[in-house]
């Protein structure tokens, strides 16, 4: 059964995503680093920068849809940490619902275009300067919701694998986040994440 | 017709109906609604649950502002509430599944998946729907009581008619029959002849006229036989002058209006000097109209006199002309010092 909850579509949007400036730095969870910066500043974006200057749509004009991510972009974060000398790049965004924080974290595969890109969703609590919990929603709990029929959101279920995929629209996801936010059966001590800020 | 009024407002057949709606309402919700293909528990819940919050803005439109502001005709009113009461409710059917309803259900989880605008929407269109449904079946009791009305009128029509027409007879009757006693009392013996005539009369009175309308040509023969009567019975000393042109088809016309007119002119102008009475009838056709001209001369005691028992009996005429030939007759009667004359005009 999943411990996080895997939406096709993201909470935030080009609109609705916010910088806070306490997110960005080095930080440490039980002996793993994870590295947040802002995309701008990010050595994803310089990497990027620099391969895609030779492509033939460089200096296009952008699409609206184009027009709309690239917003996202500058006002997300780059997540980046190693595991198995094994690099992984998350994207994330922060939005703010009904006086909470929730970060939408995608993951970047290079080389995967084929793939569907899902999204995590998590509630953000800054302690302190030094101390950010990230609360995971508990697709556990969801989908026990789902399945006795007392959840009412949009969603692919695949009962062989226990295993289901929200597809409600990102306004929907902000809506059912304002109300339920603060609901402690939404998150699980088990998907928690305390990160500290390493000096 | 009463039965059936009371049927459809019976309590209980109301409820049903009411009862159907909302059933269906809520099987249409439901496919509406739905998360997936077959729907869960929650949908049921959610779409009772919305259904619920469209009851008391439909209601309170059905029940108050549509009997009120409707019977005063105050639309502008009816209307700013109206608006007020969908707008509240939407309100509240808004906020209930974007927040609320954690306090009243917290086991079951759902958000508001309309906007607020499209809950406006909702609620106009099931208060349109309605207040259509409540207009249509009030406007079937109408049309059934406006029905029950007419059938009434015509009932009461029929019952006044037949009450005129028994006025009539007597009426008529008892005159002739007093000739005919002055003529036995005379051994005039054109006697039998004159009690055939009234046998004949007799058969017109009490079996051809029950009907509303009879054929013209059955009434004007049946007064022409009434002025035989009268000829024989004045011996020629009244001047009887009838003249008739047109030509008689299929038309029809209500039974004894004719006679009574002579019946009157006989009766009176019998009353005069002898050398002076008359009696002159004229009887023009032509095509569907009627025109029948009676004079005749006074006698020196006349006073005519309208509605009396005894007397012309013309308000009887008149009521029945009211009742049979609304809109479609003309009665003119001039009464000078010498002649009476009445002249009816008639649309076949």
């Amino acid at each position: 059964m999943q411990s996080c909850v895997t939406s096709l579509q993201p909470i935030v949007t080009h609109n609705t995503a916010i910088l806070d400036d306490r997110l960005a730095g080095n930080w440490n969870s039980d002996g793993q680093d994870y590295t947040v910066q802002k995309f701008h500043n990010s050595d994803l974006f310089k990497e990027l920068k620099e391969t895609g200057k030779n492509k033939d749509d460089a200096g296009k004009p952008l699409s609206k849809k184009d027009k709309e991510d690239s917003i996202l972009l500058s006002k997300s974060y780059i997540v980046k940490y190693r595991k198995d000398t094994i690099e992984y790049h998350l994207l994330g965004s922060l939005v703010k619902l009904n006086g909470q924080f929730f970060m939408n974290f995608m993951a970047i595969d290079f080389g995967m275009n084929d793939r569907l890109a899902t999204n995590t969703i998590a509630r953000v609590q800054f302690n302190n300067s030094n101390t950010v919990k990230l609360d995971f929603i508990d697709g556990s709990f969801l989908y026990e919701q789902v399945k006795a029929g007392r959840l009412k959101i949009k969603n692919e279920r695949d009962d062989l694998y226990d295993t289901f995929l929200i597809t409600a629209s990102t306004n929907e996801l902000q809506q059912f986040l304002q109300k339920y936010g603060s609901d402690p059966r939404f998150f699980n001590k088990e998907n928690s994440v305390t990160l500290t800020r390493n000096n | 017709m009463k039965r059936k009024y009371w049927e459809l407002n019976h309590p209980l057949l109301r409820f049903v109906q009411h009862l159907a709606f909302w059933v269906l309402s809520f099987i249409l919700f439901l496919q509406l609604f739905k998360t997936g293909n077959k729907p869960e528990k929650v949908d049921y819940v959610y779409t009772a649950l919305f259904q619920l919050s469209l009851l008391p803005a439909v209601y309170i439109n059905l029940e108050l502002l549509l009997p009120i502001f409707g019977r005063r005709k105050k639309i502008l009113v009816y209307l700013v509430s109206l608006i007020m009461i969908i707008v509240l409710f939407s309100w509240i059917n808004y906020n209930f599944f974007a927040a609320w309803s954690t306090k009243f259900l917290p086991d079951y989880f759902f958000i508001s998946y309309f906007t607020f605008k499209e809950i406006i929407l909702f609620f106009t269109v099931y208060i349109v729907i309605t207040s259509l449904l409540k207009l249509s079946k009030s406007w079937f009791w109408v049309s059934e009581l406006e029905r029950e009305l007419l059938e009434k009128e015509k009932q009461k029509t029929e019952v006044e008619l037949k009450a005129l027409k028994a006025q009539i007879n007597p009426h008529f009757f008892f005159n002739t029959l007093n000739n005919i006693y002055s003529m036995a009392l005379d051994k005039d013996e054109r006697l039998p002849n004159t009690i055939l005539q009234l046998s004949d009369l007799m058969r017109y009175f009490l079996y051809d006229s029950r009907d509303n309308f009879i054929p013209l040509e059955k009434e004007l023969a049946v007064v022409m036989d009434y002025i035989a009567l009268q000829r024989i019975r004045s011996d020629g000393l009244l001047n009887i002058e009838v003249k008739s042109s047109g030509q008689v088809n299929n038309q029809r016309i209500a039974p004894l209006l004719l006679i009574t007119f002579l019946e009157n002119a006989f009766k009176h102008g019998a009353k005069g000097i002898p050398e002076r009475s008359f009696v002159a009838v004229n009887t023009e056709i032509e095509k569907d109209r009627l025109t029948f001209s009676v004079e005749n001369n006074k006698g020196m005691i006349d006073e005519i006199k309208t509605g009396e028992q005894g007397g012309l009996g013309l308000e009887n005429i008149q009521r029945q002309l009211e009742l049979l030939y609304p809109g479609k007759h003309h009665l003119t009667i001039k009464n000078t010092n010498d002649n009476f004359a009445v002249q009816l005009q008639l649309d076949l």
